[in-house]
């Protein structure tokens, strides 16, 4: 494609690409930058893409642009210390240690509350989690079963996990 | 809070409105972008929406930005092509200037003539001169040149104290 062509594809698909920014970003100046980011990524692959396809490729590629801008402004301002760090289910706590009755009535209720608690999240975490704390899955699996880039499983795990410390945090009445 | 995803994990119309309508909060917008990242279907529907509503206009036509940021890109990668180029001729050019290439012609000469080849079934390999022995021999050879404009045989001690005013 010649700089004119792309030039005129440019003219043509300006207010869609603004448009679906605007729409995710909610702010003129960040959804105009993302819109010339858009269209100089396509730049580079405007010849893989056939020109009836225009619209929806170069949307997807806004999309993801400003989708990486809200996970990084979203990641500024929600960051959590240790955020691995997730309450152990009742057998990993035990360890080598021998429970007695009571020890484990407690860690049951505890494995039962954060059962609950995973039971309780909305999508798009819900299945993630059930696959992931309840039956173990791996993240590679649960992407194939789930028809979802591994990334995104990561992605919906993290801010799973983070939803879930913040539930403990406030039971616990630390929050 | 409403819905915006199915328990396939589509999105729901309310999802679709409300990111059209500017409803949704950042959670839900970048729920709802990870979610189109990935789901063509609900690619289609969300562009089939967005061509049945209104657009928005840019507050400034883009056509002239992008194309300007096109034109530098452009110009940077034939910069970094073409400087490329150059280094290499220059390298090229130095090692050819200061007689390496011509040295390493005779070494490889030297050593694949079939004299050579006999000569060392019998004796023992000669020993390659090492960088510096070459860049020495290399020197007095010039020196050579340069204090023996009539071709008359010189001896070495004569060049190694340098230019007289002997005439002859």
């Amino acid at each position: 494609m010649t700089d004119a062509q792309f030039s005129k594809l440019v003219e043509q698909y300006q207010r869609m690409i603004y448009t679906v920014c605007y729409q995710m970003v909610q702010n003129q100046a960040q959804a105009e930058d993302l819109a010339q980011e858009t269209f100089l990524s396509a730049y580079l692959h405007i010849d893989r893409c056939p020109p009836e396809h225009y619209g929806p490729w170069l949307s997807r590629i806004a999309i993801n642009k400003s989708k990486d801008y809200l996970k990084s402004a979203w990641r500024r301002r929600v960051s959590t210390p240790g955020e691995d760090a997730m309450p152990q289910t009742s057998t990993a706590q035990l360890g080598s240690y021998q429970p007695g009755p009571e020890d484990l009535a407690v860690s049951q209720s505890e494995a039962e509350a954060i059962c609950n608690m995973v039971n309780d999240l909305r999508e798009p975490y819900l299945q993630v989690c059930q696959m992931y704390f309840l039956q173990q899955n791996t993240v590679d699996e649960i992407a194939t079963k789930l028809g979802r880039p591994p990334k995104t499983v990561h992605t919906q795990l993290y801010r799973a996990k983070q939803m879930l410390q913040q539930q403990i945090r406030e039971r616990s009445g630390i929050g | 809070m409403m819905d915006l995803f199915y328990p396939d994990g589509h999105l729901t119309p309310q999802a679709m409105q409300g990111l059209m309508d500017g409803t949704l909060d950042e959670l839900g917008r970048l729920e709802v972008a990870e979610h189109l990242g990935f789901c063509n279907q609900c690619m289609q529907t969300y562009t089939e929406l967005l061509c049945q509503s209104p657009l928005m206009e840019p507050p400034q036509d883009m056509t002239l930005p992008v194309m300007r940021q096109v034109r530098v890109r452009n110009l940077r990668t034939e910069l970094k092509r073409w400087g490329m180029v150059a280094a290499s001729v220059a390298v090229a050019g130095t090692l050819w200037y200061t007689g390496v290439f011509q040295q390493m012609g005779q070494m490889v000469e030297r050593d694949y003539t079939p004299s050579a080849t006999a000569q060392s079934q019998e004796q023992p390999e000669p020993q390659r001169p090492t960088l510096s022995q070459m860049l020495q021999k290399w020197e007095y050879e010039r020196q050579k040149e340069r204090l023996q404009p009539d071709n008359r045989p010189y001896q070495l001690e004569q060049l190694q104290q340098g230019p007289t005013n002997e005439k002859e």
